[in-house]
C-alpha cells in the first residue's frame, strides 16, 4: 500500500505539494508554543487593529492580540478537532461497517437504516443539532462531528465487505478453519484499509471546514481560544478597515482543506485496485 | 417417483461417503412485496463414495452443480438434505466448532488464483496461515519445505500474490492446502485459468502429490481431458444430478448416457485428419429453477424414447464400463441396453 | 444444407472473386511503452490470409496474438502503438488510410467477435438496437428494412425465435445466445473477413460445439474468411486450414494444419501439443514446458524459446533463427527445424493411443 502511494506521488506533483502543506500544518499544530512568537491571548488595547508590521507580521486584532500567534494556535485547535473526529469516526464506522457487512441479516438492516436516517441530514446540520444536545465547546464539537461522519465510514466499509466476502480467499480461510473474528480482522480489515484511508483524508478536510463553520457561529471552539472560525468571525466587523484578520485565517483554512482534498484524490488513484499500470 | 440411488463400486476403505445429498437455494422473486419464493435445485440427490488415495472427478457444464456439490461437502454451504460422512464422522450438520478440527483433513484448491489469495498478505503468511490457525508448532524450515513440495523457490516468500504469475500463485494455493497434510483435497477447476504449458506443470505436480503423499483428490473440471488424465473414476453431472459414474477412461471412451456421449463428442480433437460429425445438442441447459420432470436431460436428448423420459426419473443401470448411468435406454428390453441389467435400487453401501 | 442458399451466399456468389490475398500483414511491430521500458509485444509478424480461408493464430497468453489482431483492427488499447509494418486489406495499406476510412472498413468489410460476449454488448440496449446500429452506420437501409434484416441475421446464426431475441436485452440471454448475437452483429454488413478472438473459450463444451458448427457454416455457405485467435489447439485442428504459432511476440511456425499436427518443426509447437492431457495414458507425466515466457523488454539476440527448449544449443543463444521454408507452405524459426524429429498429436507414434479413443 505504501509502495503504491509513493509511486503515485512520484507522478503527481500537486500531491507532493499538498503533502508538504499538510506536514507543515501538523508541525505547526504540534509545536505551537515554540513557533508562536507571542502569547495568543495577551491583549494590548493600545495597539488594536494594527496593520502587518515587523513586530506583528500579520498585524493585530481588535484586542491588540498578535494575529500570527492566534493563527498558530487556531491551527492547533483545528487539528485537534479534525484528528479526533477522523480517528473516532473511522474506528467506530469501520467496526460497525465490518460487523454489519459480515453478519448481514437483521443487524445489518438495523445499522444501515440508522445510518440512512443520519445521512438524510447534511452533516453540518446534524452536527448543529447534536451540539445543541451535547453543549458547545471543543468537546461538543468533536463528539458531534464524530457522530455525524461515522455513518459514511460504516456505509463505505459495509459495501466493501460485501464484495470482499465473496472473494475466494475468504472461502479459502473458511476451509482452513479460521474463525470468523479472525477472518474479519486478518482478511477483511486490511482490504478495506484503502477506502477508509481515502475517506479519512476527506473527513479531515470536512472536519476542518465544519469546525471553522461551527466556531464562526459561536458553537465550536469558544473564545478566547483561537480557531480559524472565530478569528474570521471577529474580523468580520473590521473587514474594510482591517481586512488581514479575516483574510489570513480564511486563506489558511482554504489551503489546508484544498491540500487534504488533493491528497484524498491522489490516495484514491493510488489505491484503486482496478487501475492498470504499465 | 423412483428413488434415485446409485450403485457404488466396492470400496474397501471409503474416505468420503455422500448419500442423497441435495442443496437447494431459495430465491425470492424480484418483486417489491409478495411473490412466491423460488427454489433453485443446485444439487439434487447425489450419492457417491471416494476411497482413500483415490482421485475422483466431477465433470459437468456450468450450472450442473459440481461446484455447489464440492462446497457442500466442505460445508461452505449448508446441505439441504442427505448425509456426508468424512473419515467415519457424519459431518452433515456438525456445528462449525466441532467441524473445525476436521477441516484440517479436507482442504481446497481454487480456480481463480487471483482472488483466492489475500492480496494484502505476503506469500509466507499465506502458506503458514493454516499452521497458525490450528496452533501447530512450525518453523521457517517447515514453510520452506511446503514451498519446495509445491515446486516454488523460497525467494517468493516475501512477495505479494500480485507479483507472481498465475501458475506460481496456483502453486502457493497448493502449498497452503498441503500445510495441514490433509487426507482429501478438493480441487475446483485448478488448471482451467492457466495456459496449457502451465496447466501441464500443475497437473504433474498434483499427480506427484497424489502418488507420493497418498492424498485423495476430488477434482472438479469442465475439461474432460483433464479429468480423464487425472482421475480414476468420474461422475458426470447434469442439472444437479449425477447422470453417469464409472472408471474415467471407460466412461469417456465408451459413454453410456446420451449426455455423456454428447459431451465427449463436443470436445474438439487435436487431430485435423479426424474432423468428424459431432453430436450437437440443440438448446441450452434448462434453468435449475424449474428443472424438467422425469429425466433432466430429456429436453435436449437426441435419443429420447418417449413419454417415459419426461415422466419417470430413470434409475441407475449398470453399464459396460463397470459403472452406472441413469437412462431409460439402458433398461432391459429396450435393445440398446447391456446384456443382463436390471435397475439396481439399493443404498450406497451396497456392492455390485 | 446446400440446397437452400442463404441470403449471404447469394450475394457473395454473385460477385466474382479469385482466391486472392485478402489480408497481408508485413513486419508488424506493436509496442507498449511502460515504466520499465518499451515492450515489443508484437515483433515483426508476417501473416497472409486468402479469400475463403480459416487461419488460426495460436499461442499462450502474452504471446502477442490478441495484440496482433487489435493492431490489424486499429483497436489497440492505450498506450500501445503500431510502431512499424504494413497491413494490406484487399491490396490497400490500412495504415495509410485515415481514421475515418479505417472505421468504415471495420464493421463493414472486417467483422469482429470477442471472447466475452456479455461485456461486448451494451447492457442498456436491445439486441435489435445494437445490430441495427451497425446497419445504420454502414448502410442506407430505412428502419423497416433494418428491422427485417436484424431478424433475418438472427435466424441466420441459428437463433430459433429471432423476433423474440431481437427485442431482448443482453442479460436476458444465455452465454451461447449472446455469442450468436455477436456473430450476427459481426456479419451484419456481409464482411469478407471475420476476426474471432477466443470465440468459444467462455462457453460450455456443448455450446462451444454449436458455435463451431455455426462458424463452419459461415465459411462454407457464405464464403467468409476467418482469422481465429485462440490458445486451444484442438479448436484449431477442427476449424482451420492454416496455422500461425506465436511465441513471445514472433511467429515461430506457420503451416497447413495437417502438416503442423503430423510433424511440427518447432520445439515450442511440439511442446505445446504434448502439454495437452488429451486421451493420453494417465500413468506418464505430461510433458510440461518448464519456465515461463521471457519479458519482452531489451530482448537479447538468439531464439526466444532457448531458455525453455530441450534441444537448445550454443548457437540458439547468439543467433536469431529466421523463419525458413521447411516444406510446402510450412515455415519454422528454428536452427534445427530440418534435423529434429518432433512428435505431433497426429504423428504415427501416437496413432495407437488414438485408436483406443472414442469414435462416433
Amino acid at each position: 500500500m505504501i509502495e503504491s502511494i509513493s509511486t503515485e506521488m512520484r507522478g503527481n506533483p500537486p500531491m507532493i505539494i499538498a503533502m508538504a502543506i499538510i506536514t507543515i500544518y501538523m508541525a505547526i499544530a504540534l509545536f505551537a508554543p515554540v513557533i508562536a512568537p507571542n502569547d495568543p491571548n495577551r491583549q494590548d488595547l493600545r495597539r488594536t487593529l494594527e496593520a502587518p508590521s515587523r513586530e506583528y507580521p500579520l498585524g493585530t486584532d481588535e484586542y491588540g492580540r498578535d494575529l500570527l500567534s492566534r493563527l498558530v494556535y487556531a491551527t492547533r485547535s483545528s487539528t485537534v478537532v479534525a484528528v479526533s473526529v477522523v480517528v473516532a469516526s473511522a474506528v467506530i464506522g469501520t467496526a460497525l461497517g465490518i460487523f454489519a457487512g459480515y453478519r448481514g441479516g437483521f443487524v445489518d438492516s438495523l445499522l444501515m437504516r440508522a445510518s440512512d436516517i443520519m445521512m438524510a441530514f447534511p452533516s453540518l446540520v446534524l452536527a448543529l443539532g447534536l451540539i445543541a444536545a451535547i453543549g458547545p465547546g471543543l468537546r461538543g464539537t468533536i463528539i458531534a462531528l464524530a457522530i455525524a461522519y461515522t455513518p459514511v465510514y460504516a456505509r463505505i466499509v459495509r459495501g466493501n465487505v460485501l464484495s470482499i466476502k465473496e472473494e475466494a480467499y475468504i472461502e479459502s480461510a473458511q476451509t482452513i478453519g479460521v474463525n470468523s473474528t479472525r477472518i474479519a480482522v486478518r482478511h477483511v480489515l486490511p482490504n478495506v484499509a484503502g477506502p477508509v484511508l481515502v475517506q479519512g483524508a476527506l473527513t479531515f478536510a470536512f472536519a476542518v471546514l465544519s469546525e471553522a463553520g461551527l466556531s464562526f457561529v459561536g458553537l465550536g471552539v469558544a473564545p478566547p481560544t483561537a480557531s480559524f472560525g472565530n478569528i474570521i468571525a471577529s474580523g468580520r466587523d473590521y473587514i474594510s478597515t482591517a481586512p488581514w484578520i479575516s483574510t489570513s485565517s480564511g486563506i489558511a483554512t482554504v489551503l489546508i482543506v484544498l491540500s487534504l482534498l488533493i491528497l484524498a484524490d491522489g490516495l484514491r488513484d493510488a489505491l484503486d485496485p482496478y487501475q492498470h499500470r504499465f | 417417483m423412483l428413488q434415485h440411488r446409485c450403485i457404488e463400486m466396492s470400496q474397501v476403505d471409503p474416505l468420503l461417503q455422500v448419500t442423497d445429498l441435495s442443496k437447494h437455494f431459495s430465491l425470492r422473486k424480484e418483486r417489491l412485496w409478495g411473490g412466491e419464493p423460488q427454489v433453485l435445485r443446485a444439487v439434487d440427490n447425489v450419492t457417491f463414495e471416494i476411497g482413500r488415495g483415490e482421485s475422483f472427478g466431477l465433470v459437468g457444464e456450468s450450472g450442473s452443480g459440481k461446484s455447489t456439490l464440492a462446497r457442500s461437502i466442505l460445508r461452505l454451504h449448508e446441505p439441504t438434505s442427505g448425509r456426508i460422512v468424512f473419515r467415519g464422522t457424519d459431518i452433515t450438520h456438525l456445528p462449525e466448532r466441532d467441524l473445525r478440527p476436521l477441516r484440517r483433513h479436507m482442504q481446497m484448491v481454487f480456480q481463480d488464483t487471483k482472488s483466492s489469495l489475500n492480496p494484502r498478505l505476503r506469500i509466507r503468511d499465506i502458506v503458514a496461515e493454516p499452521l497458525v490457525t490450528h496452533k501447530l508448532p512450525h518453523s521457517a524450515a517447515d514453510v520452506n519445505e511446503l514451498m519446495d513440495k509445491a515446486g516454488l523457490s523460497e525467494v517468493f516468500l516475501d512477495r505479494f500474490p500480485h507479483q507472481l504469475s498465475g501458475g506460481q500463485r496456483q502453486r502457493v494455493g497448493i502449498a497452503r492446502a498441503l500445510a495441514l497434510s490433509p487426507d482429501l483435497i478438493v480441487a475446483d477447476e485448478p488448471v482451467s485459468a492457466l495456459d496449457v504449458s502451465i496447466q501441464a506443470q500443475i497437473l504433474n505436480l498434483l499427480k506427484v502429490l497424489q502418488s507420493e503423499m497418498g492424498i485423495t483428490f476430488l477434482l472438479i473440471a469442465h475439461d474432460i481431458s483433464v479429468v480423464t488424465y487425472f482421475c480414476q473414476r468420474v461422475a458426470v453431472m447434469y442439472l444437479g444430478q449425477v447422470v453417469e459414474l464409472g472408471p474415467s477412461r471407460e466412461v469417456m471412451g465408451n459413454p453410456s448416457h446420451p449426455y455423456t456421449r454428447a459431451l465427449v463428442s463436443a470436445v474438439p480433437r487435436t487431430d485435423p485428419r479426424s474432423r468428424r460429425s459431432r453430436i450437437v445438442l440443440r438448446g441450452e441447459i434448462p434453468s435449475p429453477l424449474s428443472p424438467p420432470t422425469g429425466c433432466p436431460f430429456h429436453t435436449r436428448c437426441p435419443v429420447k424414447i418417449g413419454p417415459i423420459c419426461s415422466e419417470v426419473a430413470p434409475p441407475a443401470y449398470p453399464t459396460a464400463s463397470g459403472g452406472w448411468a441413469a437412462c431409460h435406454l439402458l433398461a432391459p428390453g429396450t435393445g440398446a441396453s447391456n446384456s443382463a441389467s436390471s435397475p439396481l435400487i439399493q443404498t450406497g453401501e451396497g456392492k455390485v | 444444407m446446400m440446397s437452400n442458399l442463404s441470403p449471404l451466399q447469394q450475394i457473395n456468389s454473385g460477385a466474382t472473386r479469385e482466391m486472392g490475398q485478402l489480408l497481408e500483414v508485413r513486419g508488424l511491430r506493436t509496442e507498449i511503452p511502460t515504466r520499465r521500458g518499451v515492450v515489443r509485444a508484437v515483433d515483426g509478424v508476417d501473416l497472409v490470409l486468402h479469400e475463403g480461408e480459416v487461419v488460426g493464430l495460436v499461442g499462450e497468453s502474452g504471446c502477442g496474438k490478441t495484440l496482433t489482431a487489435y493492431s490489424i483492427l486499429d483497436l489497440l488499447p492505450k498506450p500501445g502503438v503500431v510502431a512499424a509494418g504494413e497491413i494490406h486489406f484487399r491490396g490497400e495499406d490500412l495504415r495509410r488510410k485515415s481514421t475515418e476510412e479505417r472505421r468504415a472498413i471495420r464493421g463493414n468489410d472486417i467483422g469482429m467477435i470477442f471472447q466475452e460476449p456479455l461485456s461486448a454488448l451494451n447492457p442498456v440496449f436491445t439486441v435489435e438496437t445494437q445490430i441495427g446500429d451497425v446497419l445504420r452506420t454502414h448502410t442506407n437501409l430505412d428502419s423497416t428494412a433494418i428491422k427485417e434484416r436484424v431478424v433475418e441475421l438472427l435466424g441466420h446464426v441459428g437463433i430459433s425465435a429471432p423476433e423474440r431475441v431481437a427485442r431482448s436485452y443482453p442479460f436476458e440471454l444465455s452465454g451461447g445466445m449472446r455469442q450468436r448475437v455477436l456473430i450476427a452483429m459481426a456479419i451484419a454488413c456481409r464482411p469478407a473477413l471475420l476476426i474471432a478472438d477466443e470465440p468459444t473459450t467462455a462457453l460450455d463444451a456443448t455450446i462451444q460445439a454449436q458455435i463451431m458448427v455455426l462458424l463452419q457454416t459461415l465459411v462454407e455457405e457464405d464464403g467468409v474468411s476467418i482469422l481465429l485467435i485462440t490458445h486451444d489447439l484442438a479448436l484449431v485442428a477442427e476449424l482451420c486450414d492454416r496455422v500461425y504459432v506465436m511465441y513471445a511476440g514472433t511467429v515461430v511456425e506457420m503451416a497447413p494444419v495437417e502438416d503442423l499436427y503430423v510433424r511440427p518443426r518447432h520445439p515450442y509447437t511440439s511442446a505445446l501439443f504434448q502439454c495437452i492431457p488429451g486421451f493420453q495414458p494417465s500413468d506418464r507425466p505430461l510433458a510440461a514446458i518448464e519456465g515461463s515466457v521471457p519479458m519482452l523488454i531489451d530482448i537479447p539476440p538468439g531464439c526466444r524459446f532457448a531458455d525453455r527448449c530441450p534441444y537448445v544449443a550454443d548457437r540458439c543463444r547468439t543467433e536469431t533463427p529466421p523463419l525458413v521454408d521447411v516444406g510446402a507452405g510450412h515455415r519454422a524459426a528454428c536452427h534445427f527445424a530440418d534435423s529434429l524429429d518432433l512428435p505431433g498429436p497426429a504423428s504415427e507414434q501416437l496413432e495407437q493411443d488414438h485408436a483406443s479413443a472414442p469414435v462416433y
